[in-house]
């Protein structure tokens, strides 16, 4: 086989302005749905970890479920990333393709128990403040039980609003429902969490 | 110090919103995903290669042949492609039959401003040289085989906007 050139474009203008700039979201697409490895990578690293909190949440907390749905959304991403039209962002687009994987696999699984050592890993720990250590390692757990038996639709509503801070209209294509359906679940999920939550005042 | 939120609520979202993945278990499973997106192949096809030393050999001659892989072309296509801040790539193919390059077509997300009849008589111009230089002139058919589509237009640089 003939000997390939080096193309000067791999050390040209885009990586010179790589170290000033950050890529958009739209550039990212751009250049991953042409086979760009790197700007795949890019993606997972904006909003991988976003995912896998997510999915971590959505199912029950278990760590080792979450980063299975993150990598097969991930993977999925990057295999139907022609079929991604635009109309809805990039970070939605990788968050329904996340939930979907996570509904899947709750579907096919009995429900998961909480557990306890990964809650106590999730929050850093105070080191000022062992007390208020433990009481977040508590709160944290208190609020995972709750969450967990929250409907499948209001967990994932308070979620994508509360934690991940995506607008209405984004969690309404997340989740492919109305708007005022997304409204209706969030209500009646805030509303059962605080309840369930105030005997911590 | 700090306030805090004093709504038991409020105060686990907000350590459920600031927890971050601890870093080696993210880097394993980014790693992950990495190692099986390149596994992740797609599929390519030979291209015969013309150069001054397999020129046009005869059929069942003996003769070497080269081969480059599409995949191959794509690849360096799409670095050259990604070069200028006046154009980035949106899509690229390569069509082959018979083992022979038929066509490259191109999209370009152009950036606004730019003339793009000239951009895309430039750009064409590009590809040719480096289908010529991959394949050979012969087997990189000339001008003809390069289709342009812009596809879109956008404000600054479409590699970094």
């Amino acid at each position: 086989m003939s000997t390939l050139p080096d193309t000067p474009a791999d050390t040209g203008a885009l990586a010179g302005a790589d170290a000033a700039y950050e890529r958009s979201d739209d550039a990212l697409v751009r250049a991953a749905r042409v086979g760009d490895e790197d700007a795949f990578g890019e993606i997972v690293e904006r909003y991988g970890p976003g995912m896998l909190r997510y999915a971590q949440r959505l199912m029950n907390g278990s760590e080792t479920d979450a980063a299975e749905v993150t990598q097969e959304a991930l993977i999925s991403a990057w295999r139907s990333l022609e079929s991604f039209a635009g109309h809805s962002s990039l970070k939605t687009w990788l968050f329904r393709l996340v939930h979907r994987r996570a509904a899947d696999q709750l579907r096919r699984r009995r429900a998961t128990p909480i557990d306890d050592a990964l809650l106590s890993r999730m929050v850093k720990p105070a080191a000022d403040n062992p007390l208020q250590h433990v009481l977040d390692q508590e709160l944290l757990g208190a609020l995972q039980q709750a969450l967990s038996e929250l409907p499948w639709h209001q967990r994932a509503t308070w979620l994508l609003r509360e934690v991940e801070g995506l607008s209405y209209d984004e969690i309404a294509a997340t989740l492919s429902m109305p708007v005022g359906s997304v409204r209706g679940h969030l209500y009646r999920g805030r509303r059962t969490l605080a309840e369930r939550m105030a005997r911590w005042r | 110090m700090a306030i805090e939120p004093t709504d038991p609520l409020e105060r686990a979202r907000d350590l459920v919103r600031d927890h971050e993945p601890p870093p080696a278990a993210w880097e394993e499973l980014s790693q992950s995903v990495m190692t099986k997106v390149r596994e992740a192949v797609r599929p390519s096809y030979p291209i015969r290669a013309f150069t001054e030393a397999t020129r046009t050999p005869a059929e069942g001659s003996g003769e070497d042949r080269t081969y480059v892989s599409s995949r191959v072309v794509l690849t360096a296509l799409r670095r050259l492609l990604q070069g200028s801040p006046t154009h980035a790539p949106t899509d690229i193919k390569v069509d082959v039959d018979d083992e022979r390059l038929l066509e490259v077509r191109i999209g370009l997300a152009c950036a606004y401003g730019v003339d793009l009849p000239a951009l895309a008589a430039r750009v064409r111009g590009e590809v040719v040289a480096l289908l010529e230089e991959l394949l050979g002139p012969e087997a990189a058919g000339g001008p003809g085989v390069v289709t342009i589509e812009v596809v879109d237009v956008v404000p600054g640089d479409p590699n970094l906007v």
